[in-house]
């Protein structure tokens, strides 16, 4: 029945998955470049800030450093999802928008003892825009140029993660780069007798690349961590259609992401106290395929720090469940204007708590930040998130079959 | 069990947050604008354009039509259609049972139904044709006639129409030789003007293709006994005498469109095409008063196409493909835009030869009508003109 049980709830969550799955949401910075860059971890790491690389995690398969997932000693399927509500700002104007984006999943099996293997889904960069501008012609009804951006740049990562010694976790990934940026401009007359011109250019990106990681503790409170993810050669194919269907035309080009490097610790201030720290670092890609980015993309840093009060077994409410505090800074490759680096500054602060009936548990996060800034770059973004991961686990086991 | 309810409902209370936020988002265009302008968004729609091509040339084509089926016969002139002459012809097959009579009287009655203007009045003469006709053919001259009308009772030559006077007498004596052997109109009469009216102004009857009340000639004997000799065939012979942009039906008269559209950028994306035109309502006929008695109304349908040859003597002028269709009213001054839809993206992708276009009546063959349009020589605001309105493709370079 379990089993069973578990493949009919993966099939709910997978469709709900696909029908919310419609959209993204991002910053408004996302709709340039190749959208906003989606850290890897769970509404644990998200609430503490992203700093969570050292963090030692048996509960769920979405972490910020897979060789944690040799922890796992049951099958384990987990789900994160984050809303995004926020304010966007220049010097006159503002606007609200309430998106959300595709969840990241993944679902890890132990193969052997301190040997687990992961599958999943994690969306690496994504944008979404679509507004309207008007613009009047003499002798004309009003003229809308309808912009519409949607691209979702995504990872399917294949990991095995190893613990060798009690002291040690790492990690080998191949990941499966997949994704477009799809670009539509369509410029509408207000009078139904005017056809739509309708201008979009697909960039379809494909890729695979290799990421190693460790986990190592150095001592009982202290852990160290590290990734490394190779380069990521993209081979994109970029299709540009219009109405008038002799202008289309298509090519193949190159886009490269350098590695990546990130390192952190987690050390245990107490057995409940602990305090974590990361940082993240891919220096500058080249502006191949964005030549407005020549000149205008720099390195991407993330540095993060969190507090965890872990969860207590005995005592009140508030005692049982974990807090957890952060703060992050991530400066974007993208620098708008040139010259000016994008910078997210994030608060965040969460908890968590048991699923009723079984292994596995639920956790929240909240971030409170700010993209951009008016002053540095024409325009920032005031934004709330809602982060909820879910991890639900069991064991299984080889059916007995009972002959009589 | 339990534990996956409350995680499926979680999820799926998740999942319509995500739906239906996403709905609730303010427009963005405004904020979001400035990485369009900074370049920094690689998007950039292209200009859109009003282009207005003010023609080649335009020709009105007599086209041979006649209307040999109308259930009306005219006569005057309205709106520069001359209804010059009505030609009929009359069932004599019986007349042979009619030998040894003496004729009285003799009366061509024509059952007028409307006059156009109560004062309006027309001078005609009865001719003898000398040729044979048929309401199948078209036919834009009198055939040949006898200059020498046929007489009244009295001798007289010209007789006056009007709304009161419908009843023409005929000498008694030529009739009383048919009944004694003589051979009658053999190809019927013709009613000709005897002059160029005061004014113009139309008289319209019942023709014999109305299915009653035809035109007949009536003969009364003697004995008080009489004979009526019904119109079998009949045509009104119409000519056309104004001398502008006119498209006329029933005579006909079309219009020929020479443009060309090599001004147009090789990647203009095409929204929207026209044919603008302005009539002049003065000048417009819709609608006789005949044929709003027959319950037809006073719309303008044209037909719009691209002939198969621009040469308007080639028979291949006089059709091709059909580019619109629809209808207007020609008596009142407006402007009037025909959609030109895929024409103008075929010609502009090189799919089709530019051979102009051609606007006619599309009841040319069975209504008077005319439309009468402002000229080239009109002003800007006045004369035809093609407009186009396209955008140019969008710039994904990001440059």
């Amino acid at each position: 029945m379990q089993r069973k049980t578990f493949i009919i709830f993966f099939t709910v969550v997978t469709v709900s998955l696909v029908v919310s799955g419609t959209a993204c949401s991002q910053s408004v910075f996302g709709m340039n470049f190749i959208g906003e860059h989606r850290f890897g971890g769970n509404a644990r790491t998200a609430a503490l800030g992203y700093s969570g690389i050292a963090l030692t995690d048996t509960s769920s398969a979405i972490t910020m450093n897979p060789a944690s997932l040799s922890d796992l000693s049951r099958v384990t399927f987990s789900l994160f999802e984050l809303l995004s509500f926020s304010r966007i700002e220049r010097t006159d104007i503002q606007s609200n928008r309430t998106r959300f984006q595709i969840p990241s999943a993944a679902v890890a099996v132990p193969l052997h003892d301190g040997l687990v293997f992961s599958l999943g889904y994690r969306t690496r960069f994504a944008g979404k825009d679509d507004f309207s501008i008007q613009s009047e012609i003499e002798d004309l009804p009003a003229v809308n140029e309808n912009y519409k951006l949607n691209s979702s740049l995504f990872s399917v990562p294949f990991i095995l993660a190893w613990k060798p010694v009690d002291w040690l976790r790492v990690s080998g990934e191949f990941q499966l780069e997949r994704g477009s940026i799809k670009d539509q401009v369509s410029v509408s007359i207000e009078d139904p007798l005017y056809s739509t011109a309708t201008s979009s250019r697909t960039r379809s990106f494909s890729s695979g690349s290799w990421a190693v990681s460790m986990l190592m503790r150095v001592h009982p409170r202290l852990w160290v961590g590290g990734s490394y993810d190779e380069s990521i050669d993209y081979t994109v194919s970029e299709i540009t259609e219009y109405s008038l269907e002799s202008l289309n035309e298509s090519s193949t080009w190159d886009f490269s992401l350098p590695a990546a490097f990130s390192a952190g610790f987690a050390a245990g201030v107490t057995d409940r106290w602990w305090l974590t720290g990361s940082y993240w670092e891919r220096q500058a890609p080249e502006p191949d395929g964005f030549p407005q980015f020549e000149g205008a993309l720099g390195d991407e840093n993330l540095f993060a720090v969190g507090v965890e009060r872990r969860s207590a077994a005995e005592g009140g409410a508030i005692s049982r469940i974990p807090l957890r505090i952060g703060f992050y800074r991530n400066r974007w490759h993208m620098e708008f204007p040139q010259g000016e680096p994008v910078v997210s500054s994030f608060f965040t602060v969460g908890s968590g708590f048991s699923v009723p009936g079984g292994p596995g548990d639920l956790d929240l996060t909240l971030e409170f930040g700010k993209i951009g800034s008016v002053e540095n770059n024409k325009i920032d973004e005031k934004v709330f998130r809602l982060g909820i991961s879910i991890n639900f686990s069991e064991v299984w086991s080889r059916r007995k079959i009972v002959r009589h | 069990m339990r534990r996956y309810l409350i995680i499926t409902v979680i999820l799926a209370m998740i999942a319509m947050a995500a739906v239906f936020s996403c709905c609730s988002s303010d427009p963005e265009g405004p904020v979001a604008s400035v990485f369009i302008e900074d370049g920094s968004y690689p998007s950039d729609a292209g200009e859109t354009v009003r282009y207005v091509n003010t023609l080649n040339n335009v020709t009105a084509v007599d086209v041979p039509v006649g209307i040999g089926k109308s259930s009306l016969l005219r006569l005057g002139e309205t709106e520069g259609i001359r209804f010059e002459s009505i030609l009929m012809r009359f069932d004599f097959d019986s007349i042979g049972n009619y030998a040894d009579l003496t004729v009285d009287s003799v009366y061509l009655d024509l059952p007028v139904t409307i006059v156009q203007d109560t004062l309006f009045h027309l001078k005609v003469t009865f001719n003898e044709l000398l040729e044979d006709f048929s309401d199948e053919d078209t036919i834009t001259a009198i055939p040949s006639f006898d200059p020498d009308p046929v007489l009244g009772a009295n001798g007289e030559t010209v007789r006056d129409i009007n709304i009161e006077r419908v009843r023409f007498s005929i000498d008694e004596a030529m009739v009383q030789g048919w009944i004694d052997g003589g051979i009658p109109w053999q190809y019927g009469i013709a009613v000709n003007w005897a002059e160029e009216p005061d004014s113009s102004g139309l008289i319209e009857m019942y023709s014999e293709n109305y299915g009653s009340d035809p035109p007949v000639l009536k003969v009364i004997f003697t004995d008080e006994s009489s004979a009526v000799f019904p119109v079998v065939e009949d045509y009104v012979v119409t000519s056309f005498s104004g001398d502008g942009l006119d498209c006329v039906g029933g005579v006909a008269m079309r219009l020929l469109f020479e443009f060309g559209l090599e001004d147009l950028p090789e990647d203009a994306m095409i929204q929207y095409s026209a044919l603008v035109l302005h009539t002049d309502g003065g000048k417009g006929l819709g609608a006789t008063g005949g044929d709003i008695l027959l319950g037809l109304t006073s719309d303008f349908i044209f037909y719009l196409y691209t002939p198969d040859s621009p040469d308007i003597y080639d028979p291949g002028f006089l059709e091709g493909t059909g580019v619109a269709a629809n209808l207007f009213l020609a008596t009142m001054s407006a402007e009037v835009r025909i959609p030109l839809v895929g024409f103008t993206l075929d010609l502009h992708a090189g799919k089709r030869e530019n051979t102009g276009l051609v606007l006619q009546s599309n009841q040319e063959n069975s209504r008077f009508q005319r439309a009468s349009f402002y000229d080239m020589a009109a002003g800007d605001s006045l004369r035809p003109y093609i407009e186009v309105v396209y955008t140019l493709p969008a710039d994904f370079s990001g440059e």
